[in-house]
């Protein structure tokens, strides 16, 4: 969409400056959130109160599959402060993220599915009050079976936790393959296969989910919520509530952190609009951060099954991948994640052949979505050490053998997927060197290694989640005589630096002071629609809708500008707001003048921007997951050492080099390196969503076993090794000056890097995250009693996937359809899975 | 938070007779006792706060030892230039326990007097030989972080960092009873289920520790204390050794104190006599390190564990007193 | 599950003068209340956070007569006649304090949300010690999580704003702190 712009040795050849030179981007500046965050003003959801605000809790289901017999609010009533209740039944049309699963209520109507399904909400005046009226509910349940992971759904069809679904407890199913893989493994020298497993973990924010509801009108209501989606929230509520859209506001407030966890529409912030307007009061709820383990929408348990066919020279021939995902008890971003777990294993080593299979099944547990990485994680982990065993055994160089088959940039993968720049032989190159791996990786003593890993994340996925013709990011600004610009857009903060992201490419272009830019964000009211942040969206989307509607600013100022300064308007050069002569800088005027001159020509001064993606080659079913305008490169080695008695480990060292395209802001970007390895570190060593079975004498339920700060691990200032970061920079055509995601990106090659690192030390392999000191420890005995050194899983279900979709690929001279929809039994399969022709309605 | 009235007593006596009035739990620090309260397993209608007595919260170092205050925070007690001098096993000890905020907040005597983080115990309404029903669940259930000795009756663990230390040192504990005061030594005080399973330390109805001694007597000639944990801060030992070598300049009187794996802080004297200066003492006394265990079905890595940590305790006490 | 009889329980209310950031403040709330609820709630000093209410990640971190402590374990009601410091009251006038200026220069906040925890410890630990050593300050903010940032422009963050507060004017961040490490083949530049 534009040319990166010309790097600063172009700038010094020049004799006369110019709109290309950058003179805030690609600097460190302060994030014009960063004084708020440290005077502790940032107004967080819970920061709220308004006047008469009443207090509300949920009433969470105890058991974890359940017919709901009878709810007794009787006792709840007497007690003092309560003013209202509401159940499932006043709230009867289901919403859900994906529009292929509307399969939850804002509170249970027939069923409860997982512990910690919300059943009935109680408003009362104080918190205390609530939460004491809560414990006193009554509710009758008839249990159901429960479902307590994949193998249980695949085997127990019945009872289905969900009527809809590919089949039995299967949420769904899916087989597609890219070129004829079997000739594939055919031509292959040596074929290899793993199954490996990945653990679910969470997104663990620092600020736990709250959200204030007020009315205006009996048929006006506004959500303030810590949510990343104020626009799907918006959305969802619209369904539920039977208010019209225009009615319902929502904003999202500055997040204490979401990584995911805060992208899906929630009961609790349903429930909050609902009872606001039944009471005509305000109303908080804030969750207790056990209600935040249970609210989860977290990565995915997944099981893995990679098979690769190599040449001797370690070239990929062909690669039948196969997931297995536990989703929980509610779709959420399920199906996109399903299709996540094999979209993007195309888009770092050339692959000619691919075949993938996935099943998502339901259990009763708190349902998965979106976590850091949205399902490319758990089969980047597999790939990554998988490839490392397949060097080992060919004798090959971990670094060499992906150096030598890396994807061409500007090219299409056998799957369709657009890939542009392509940084990730230099962010090798970079860790290699750091590293000194040449030398010490296989050399070090024992108990001591280094390991490789990569990783490729998408900044912003292509398609948006409802099927439409609008733009995906949208920017509006309005110049104020006073030189001032107020800058309007639907993006969230969520501790990205979004906010700043777009006001330094308003600023840059303008070249205005970033503080004379008034940020009004995140307000379906008053903002231009922004799908939200997530998927690593918003510095390329929205930071191109900025771009654009600041470049017309500018064209508009400058002919005002021009008429008065009897200039050329593409002659002049806006900087250090100021407006003057690229050639004659002495021809000049304030940039307050400026606008002054232009509102006088032209009237009140206003300009928007907006962003719609390219439109990605792949027109099969499922096509939708995987494309993107840029994709984001990051490679990682890891130093470690393992004490071979216990099988404990440390991490010593990270060198990650992530490939970003372009630094809007340096600082940030390395805030975002370093926040992404500390994220992988705590996966691959210690974070675990798991589930204790109670007794049968006590419940049978499926509770989490640890949904506390203190038992569910993650690393602290004392565990966090010393990390050495390499910025990359290959600019990406249709990124804002070239940039490209660094949120996710530097995560994916962690886990992978650990693992990889561990088999250097110790030559074991533990083929599962996280990796626990027992794991290495039993690895290593096994190994010295002369069997395999390994810790992993053993086998991947037989499962029934049918004739896969085949799609020719470009190799093979395909058009990016498929070529056996009706052999295949998918539906018409011309589009992806958000196309639906009764989709397109509001709310739907 | 289920509400609750304070109570503050001026004088020990009040604070006795306070205590056994209803539903009432004494109050030092809190950080046990409100984390409890705000997860349901314990619900006092009101806590008598031992903060507003006199006499509990001072360092006295004295010939015959250092008198610690049960009120005196932690960091307090790591941070004293004589503990620190002559006891300085208790202060490793109690730098690694959970985090400076808790520490210095946390009393000693509340450190003491912790109920076991067991997750059965700590989750409302199971019922266990522990808090007047039956059984154990984490014995057939889920015991990562369980005991591996003596844990037939019950398998949780005594959570004190403190306890293994003041086990080793033979400290004294000064308990203030309804007959005036009276002491029991560290071995004494902390007792395991077979003794009485409802309670992890030797306290009557009522009674509250009111100060700890650490004898001078007991002074190390060198010492150890080494831990391993999931994470580096913010968590509990999985396995602890504490090892005082040479204790009161007495040649081979030496203590090997094991924490996080019983219900009472172990003493090894076994492991005690195999530390004789001889070239392979490391690989004698590690060795039996799992001796008498009896591993539930997730905590056998404990055993292994505890073989690296006395290795590592006795190369560190060595290389102290090279030092 | 246990039906607890609240509804019966009075609360025991007290009128106490609190003492936060230099200012008395005369407060009234229920004896079971924590200093972060009165804080919060009473007070409208909603700069301290909560993340868990349990003591379990340091987010709630104040400082009681210059200590870090975690509010959420504090009684307010024992608070009387102590002087309890809040984020609110680290700036100095209009202008930021040199821990504030310097992790938002370097970005050492991202969602903020832990942040005026790490600040109150922070603060304390350069008082008490003003030249820390890298292991220190780790030790020091071991009771502080963070999802966001990794630690390390934390680190740097103080350590910088350590410098500042020593008369160190030109000390300044490591180059490969904002922009990373020279690529191979680069010449480290000047910043």
């Amino acid at each position: 969409m534009h040319e990166p712009r010309e790097s600063n040795d172009k700038k010094a050849e020049r004799k006369s400056p110019s709109n290309d030179d950058l003179n805030l981007v690609g600097t460190p500046f302060r994030r014009v959130d960063g004084r708020a965050k440290v005077t502790g003003q940032t107004r967080f959801a819970d920061d709220l109160t308004f006047p008469r605000m009443v207090h509300m809790k949920l009433v969470r289901s105890t058991v974890p599959h359940a017919r709901i017999v009878s709810i007794d609010t009787s006792a709840a009533e007497k007690m003092p402060g309560v003013l209202g209740f509401l159940t499932g039944e006043s709230m009867p049309h289901p919403f859900g993220i994906l529009p292929v699963s509307q399969d939850e209520h804002a509170l249970c109507v027939d069923k409860v599915r997982f512990v910690g399904d919300p059943v009935v909400a109680i408003a009362a005046i104080t918190e205390e009050q609530a939460y004491e009226a809560s414990l006193v509910v009554k509710v009758e349940y008839e249990s159901l079976e429960t479902i307590s992971n994949v193998e249980e759904a695949i085997s127990t069809p019945e009872p289905r936790i969900h009527e809809y679904g590919d089949e039995g407890n299967l949420h769904k199913k899916l087989s597609m393959q890219f070129g004829d893989t079997d000739a594939g493994f055919e031509e292959a020298d040596e074929i290899f296969e793993d199954v490996m497993y990945f653990e679910g973990n969470t997104h663990l924010p620092m600020e736990q989910h709250a959200t204030v509801a007020l009315t205006e009108e009996t048929d006006r209501v506004t959500v303030y919520s810590s949510t990343q989606t104020p626009h799907y929230l918006h959305r969802s509520l619209t369904k539920v509530l039977e208010i019209p859209a225009a009615r319902i506001r929502v904003i999202a407030c500055p997040n204490g952190g979401g990584f995911g966890g805060k992208s899906d529409p929630f009961n609790h912030e349903i429930c909050a609009a609902k009872m606001s307007l039944k009471l005509g009061r305000p109303v908080k709820i804030s969750l207790s951060r056990e209600e935040v383990f249970y609210c989860h929408r977290g990565r995915h348990p997944v099981l893995m099954k990679i098979k690769t066919g190599v040449k001797k020279d370690g070239t990929l021939t062909s690669q039948h991948l196969q997931t297995a995902l536990d989703g929980g008890a509610y779709g959420s971003y399920g199906v996109a994640s399903t299709y996540y777990t094999g979209a993007l294993q195309t888009v770092t080593y050339n692959l000619p052949k691919y075949r993938f299979d996935s099943i998502r099944a339901f259990t009763n547990k708190a349902p998965c979505g979106p976590k850091r990485g949205h399902g490319t994680p758990q089969p980047r982990f597999a790939y990554e050490v998988h490839l490392d065993k397949i060097a080992h055994k060919l004798g090959i160089d971990p670094a060499e053998i992906r150096m030598q088959q890396l994807v061409d940039p500007e090219s299409v993968t056998s799957n369709w997927l657009k890939v542009g720049s392509m940084g990730l032989g230099k962010c090798i190159e970079a860790v290699v060197e750091g590293s000194g791996w040449k030398e010490r990786h296989g050399n070090l003593p024992d108990g001591h290694g280094l390991g490789l890993a990569c990783g490729s994340y998408l900044s912003g996925a292509g398609l948006p989640i409802y099927w439409n013709h609008m733009p995906q990011s949208g920017v509006q600004l309005q110049l104020d005589r006073s030189g001032g610009v107020a800058l309007f857009c639907g993006e969230t903060e969520i501790g990205q630096g979004s906010d700043s992201v777009i006001a330094a490419i308003t600023a840059e272009v303008l070249g205005i002071d970033l503080k004379d830019i008034r940020l009004c964000v995140a307000d379906t009211d008053l903002t231009p629609v922004d799908l939200g942040s997530y998927s690593s969206r918003v510095t390329l989307m929205a930071g191109n809708a900025a771009l654009q509607a600041a470049e017309r600013a500018r064209d508009l100022v400058a002919k005002g500008a021009a008429e008065e300064l009897k200039v050329p308007a593409k002659e002049l050069v806006f900087a250090e707001g100021r407006v003057f002569h690229g050639e004659n800088p002495d021809t000049s005027m304030s940039w307050q003048d400026a606008v002054i001159a232009a509102e006088s020509r032209f009237g009140t001064l206003g300009t928007t921007g907006s962003y719609v993606p390219p439109r990605s080659p792949g027109r099969y079913r499922g096509a939708g997951v995987g494309p993107s305008p840029a994709y984001s490169y990051s490679a990682a080695v890891v130093e470690t050492r393992v004490d071979r008695e216990t099988g404990i480990y440390r991490v010593e060292h990270v060198w990650m080099a992530h490939d970003v395209g372009k630094c809007i802001n340096p600082a940030m970007v390395m805030g975002q390196i370093e926040g992404s390895v500390y994220m992988g570190l705590g996966e691959a060593m210690m974070e675990e969503q798991v589930y204790r079975r109670l007794p049968k004498k006590r419940s049978n339920a499926l509770v989490h076993k640890h949904p506390s700060l203190l038992e569910y691990k993650s690393p602290t200032f004392a565990d966090m090794p010393p990390v050495t970061s390499y910025i990359i920079e290959d600019p990406d055509p249709n990124g804002p000056f070239g940039a490209k995601e660094v949120g996710q990106g530097p995560l994916l090659p962690m886990m992978p890097a650990v693992a990889n690192s561990i088999f250097d030390a110790v030559g074991v392999r533990v083929d599962q995250v996280p990796i626990a000191p027992h794991m290495v420890r039993q690895a290593i005995e096994a190994k010295d009693k002369g069997k395999e050194g390994r810790f992993g899983p053993k086998s991947f279900p037989e499962i029934d996937f049918g004739t896969p979709l085949r799609v020719p690929t470009p190799e093979e001279g395909g058009d990016g359809k498929a070529v056996n929809i009706d052999e295949a039994g998918v539906r018409d399969g011309t589009g992806t899975m958000t196309e639906r022709t009764d989709a397109v309605k509001g709310g739907e | 938070m289920r509400p609750f009235k304070v109570i503050r007593p001026t004088n020990e006596k009040e604070a006795m007779e306070q205590v056994s009035k209803g539903n009432a739990s004494y109050l030092a620090a809190g950080t046990d006792l409100l984390n409890r309260i705000k997860e349901h397993v314990a619900s006092p209608d009101s806590v008598v706060d031992l903060k507003s007595l006199p006499g509990m919260n001072t360092i006295e170092v004295t010939d015959q030892g250092i008198w610690i205050g049960a009120l005196v925070r932690l960091s307090a007690v790591s941070s004293h230039t004589d503990v620190l001098s002559r006891f300085p096993a208790v202060c490793e000890t109690i730098i690694h326990a959970a985090t400076p905020q808790i520490r210095n907040m946390a009393t000693v005597g509340g450190n003491l007097c912790q109920k076991p983080r067991c997750w059965y115990l700590r989750h409302e309404g199971y019922s266990c030989v522990k808090n007047g029903g039956t059984g154990c669940w984490a014995r057939d259930g889920e015991n990562e972080f369980h005991g591996i000795f003596d844990n037939q009756i019950c398998s949780a663990t005594q959570p004190s960092n403190l306890a293994p230390v003041l086990v080793a040192h033979e400290a004294v504990i000064e308990i203030a009873s309804k007959d005036g005061v009276r002491e029991l030594t560290a071995d004494q005080f902390f007792i395991g289920p077979s003794s009485d399973p409802l309670r992890e330390v030797s306290l009557e109805e009522g009674e509250f520790v009111r100060r700890v001694m650490l004898p001078e007597s007991t002074r190390a000639g060198s010492w150890a204390y080494e831990e391993a944990r999931e994470k580096q801060s913010f968590d509990w030992a999985q396995a602890s050794v504490t090892l005082l070598l040479d204790r009161g300049g007495r040649k081979g009187d030496h203590r090997v104190v094991l924490g996080a794996v019983s219900p009472a802080p172990l003493r090894r004297s076994d492991i005690e006599k195999k530390i004789d200066g001889s070239d392979d003492e490391i690989a004698e006394a590690s060795g039996i390190a799992g001796a008498g265990a009896t591993p539930l079905s997730e905590n056998g890595y404990k055993i292994p564990m505890l073989k690296g940590l006395i290795g590592k305790a006795i190369r560190s006490a060595r290389s102290r007193k090279e030092g | 599950m246990e039906q607890q009889d609240h509804s019966a329980m009075e609360h025991q209310q007290v009128f106490k003068k609190l003492s936060v950031n230099g200012e008395p403040h005369s407060v009234g709330f229920s004896v079971h209340h924590s200093l972060l609820e009165v804080l919060r709630e009473q007070m409208q000093l909603t700069g301290t956070k909560h993340g868990c209410e349990l003591g379990e990640c340091g987010t709630c971190t104040v400082l009681i007569d210059g200590q870090p402590v975690l509010s959420c374990l504090e009684l307010a009601v024992e608070c009387e006649g102590r002087e309890i410091t809040t984020v609110e009251g680290m700036m100095i006038g209009n202008d930021l304090h040199p821990l504030q200026e310097a992790f938002a220069d370097l970005g050492a906040a991202q969602c903020g949300y832990c942040t005026p925890g790490i600040l109150m410890t922070a603060k304390a630990l350069l008082e008490e010690n003003p030249a820390p050593t890298r292991d220190e300050v780790v030790s020091a903010l071991a009771g502080n999580l963070c999802r966001c940032t990794g630690y390390h422009k934390i680190l740097e963050g103080i350590d910088w704003a350590a410098a500042k507060m020593r008369g160190d004017e030109d000390f300044r961040p490591p180059r490969e702190a904002i922009y990373g490490d020279p690529l191979p083949g680069e010449e480290p530049s000047d910043a």
